[in-house]
């Protein structure tokens, strides 16, 4: 019976590889393992159940040989899956390996990709916060977190938000935004942007203290440029005035200080130099006034000859040539009319000495300012040395603005002076040309009988 | 609408607005001085060359036309006459000296706010940048070369008057002097 015997260890052999083939075939996972128990009572019943269909078999000799020839089908098509699936079990972990390499490198990559990014939104959101490009314009990229790897989608998301920027800063954009004014009242106001230069409303710049707060109206905004600004945002002009350096101009203008601030950086000095200007240039003007009247009855006087009037000087002084005019010699008469101009000439020429000394103090009153100013610089330096500058500049603000208050207060007074002497001046020599040829016409109309010494006359003349 | 300026006016006038960005107000005040002097310079010289001649030779024939020319009286009015006709030609001398010395003061004025136009921008800029004081710089040379040249010129053309001046008080009473000796001449 070796023949039977043969064959059943074949069927036990079959029998048992079968299962172990199908499970690998299953995938790649290794065999779950049962327990020793479990696994030898399968066995046991697979046994029992095998010793049963022997004992069947045995007994039918045409069943066992077509059994005994399905069996060795079964395990010969057994063997060629095995085969096969090996082949495919050894390929696909050739390409699991070749996947995780390329993901392995690729990761590196990645994860060196996200800070960068990440810093670079951040530094974007910063740069832009108080930009005028996120007013009505495009958004800002949200910031992410950098522990994740970013996906495609977002790396998109934030190319189009950089685009969308750009764009926004070549465009001119009409909008009706909350605006602070210049007394820090909060209203709808239809403002003008102008790409990521400025911000116009009402005529004015705009400038943005902080991404929450509205933008703000500068006060700062000098005439000539609000009428440009307000005529572009009309649509009239074709011409804006611009800050290129992103506000810092701006902010130097308004912390530049106006004419009265400048005037008050003089100190006692500059009042000084100021206030005697003004009581010059008063003296001047009451002066000028008084030989304009003057003028005007002079010339009234000489329009009008025979009556003489008092309320002028060529009438005083020919009145009182007139009454002395009888039985003197005309060297005599010259001399009374000398002295009756002479008595005439202070009233002409008050004030002229104290505006010309006026004039001339101012100047050294602005240097006497200067060197004060000086000193007070040097002081300063001696204090706190020299570190900061702001803390010398009261000091050289004061001797430059004392310098400048003395030369314009000393040009007005010099032109007072000129005006106020050439027209005295002027007068007075009117009036002396006028009372001798009085003088010499009436005399030459006189009968020739007076003795004359014209020579010694003539000889003092030449 | 601007006014369509003639090309050489445009191109003639570019530097001056050059001169005037550069050198501030004080520039162009000093060139408004300039301007007022030599306009005055110009009217004299143009009174001097056309009416003097004509005036003094009027002055002359009518001191000819007295009958005597010995006497108190006639030798005053003769002083009188000229004085006034000198007066008349040494009108504005006051005025051209003032200018003149104007010009310097206007120079140093201008030198002064320049130097506040640099200190100025020292503190904008807050950074030692020679750019930032060359505006102020320009601001405060400018002003005084251009004074010192205009208080020159002026200088020169107020001394000339000065001594045309002089010299023809002097002529004046020559004339009139010899027109008496020899009334043929």
């Amino acid at each position: 019976m070796t023949l039977s015997r043969y064959a059943v260890r074949l069927l036990l052999c079959g029998a048992l590889m079968l299962p172990a083939a199908l499970l690998q075939a299953e995938d790649d996972t290794p065999v779950q393992q049962d327990t020793p128990a479990s696994f030898a009572e399968a066995r046991q019943a697979e046994l029992e159940r095998d010793r049963a269909r022997l004992a069947a078999l045995v007994d039918d000799r045409d069943a066992l040989r077509r059994a005994v020839d399905e069996a060795h089908e079964r395990r010969d098509a057994a063997a060629q899956r095995r085969q096969s699936l090996e082949a495919r079990r050894d390929e696909q972990q050739a390409r699991r390996e070749a996947l995780t390499a390329r993901q392995q490198a690729q990761g590196d990559d990645l994860s060196a990709l996200t800070p960068v990014l990440e810093r670079h939104v951040g530094e974007l959101r910063d740069a832009l916060g108080q930009s005028w490009l996120t007013l009505g314009g495009a958004e800002l990229p949200a910031r992410g977190d950098t522990d994740t790897l970013p996906d495609l989608a977002r790396i998109a998301s934030l190319a189009d938000a950089l685009m969308a920027l750009t764009r926004e800063t070549g465009r001119i954009e009409r909008l009706t935004l909350p605006v602070a004014s210049v007394d820090g009242h909060v209203a709808p106001r239809e403002v003008l942007r102008l790409g990521d230069l400025a911000m116009i409303g009402d005529g004015r710049w705009l400038r943005r203290v902080s991404p929450e707060l509205p933008p703000a109206a500068m006060a700062a905004t000098p005439d000539d440029a609000g009428e440009t600004l307000a005529a572009f945002a009309r649509g009239e002009g074709d011409r804006v005035t611009l800050d290129p350096t992103g506000g810092a101009l701006l902010e130097a203008l308004t912390q530049r200080p106006d004419l009265l601030a400048r005037f008050h950086q003089g100190g006692a000095v500059g009042y000084v130099v100021v206030a005697l200007g003004g009581v010059g240039l008063l003296i001047a003007l009451g002066q000028y006034g008084y030989l304009m009247r003057v003028t005007v009855r002079l010339r009234r006087q000489l329009r009008d000859d025979a009556n003489l009037r008092d309320d002028n000087p060529l009438g005083r002084v020919l009145a009182k040539v007139q009454t002395l005019r009888q039985g003197l010699v005309p060297e005599a008469l010259e001399a009374r009319l000398d002295e009756a101009l002479l008595a005439e000439l202070p009233r002409l020429e008050r004030g002229q000495a104290l505006v010309k000394l006026l004039a001339a103090v101012a100047p050294l009153l602005g240097l006497l300012g200067t060197v004060t100013g000086m000193i007070g610089t040097f002081q300063s330096i001696t204090v706190f040395g020299t570190g900061d500058p702001q803390l010398m500049a009261g000091g050289i603000s004061q001797a430059l603005v004392t310098t400048v208050l003395g030369l314009i207060t000393a040009v007005p007074l010099m032109l007072a002076h000129t005006a106020l002497a050439s027209r005295s001046r002027w007068l007075s020599g009117l009036i002396e040309g006028r009372a001798s040829a009085e003088l010499a016409e009436h005399l030459d109309a006189l009968p020739a009988s007076a003795p004359r010494r014209e020579s010694r006359h003539a000889a003092s003349l030449a | 609408m601007p006014l369509p300026w003639p090309e050489f006016l445009v191109s003639a006038a570019a530097p001056l607005a050059w001169l005037a960005q550069a050198g501030g107000p004080v520039l162009v005040a000093i060139g408004a001085v300039a301007m007022l002097l030599f306009s005055l310079a110009l009217e004299r010289w143009c009174y001097f060359r056309f009416v003097w001649r004509r005036q003094r030779q009027a002055l002359v024939a009518r001191w000819v036309r007295r009958d005597e020319h010995a006497s108190w009286s006639a030798l005053t009015l003769r002083e009188v006459w000229t004085q006034e006709l000198i007066a008349r030609l040494s009108r504005p001398l006051p005025w051209l000296r003032l200018l003149v010395a104007l010009c310097p003061l206007l120079g140093l004025l201008g030198t002064v706010t320049g130097m506040i136009t640099v200190f100025e921008g020292l503190a904008a800029s807050e950074t030692s940048q020679a750019r930032a004081m060359a505006d102020g710089v320009a601001r405060a040379t400018l002003p005084t070369l251009a004074g010192m040249a205009v208080a020159v010129a002026g200088l020169l053309f107020t001394t000339r008057l000065e001594h045309i001046i002089r010299r023809e008080d002097q002529r004046l009473h020559d004339r009139m002097a010899r027109a008496v000796e020899e009334p043929d001449a």
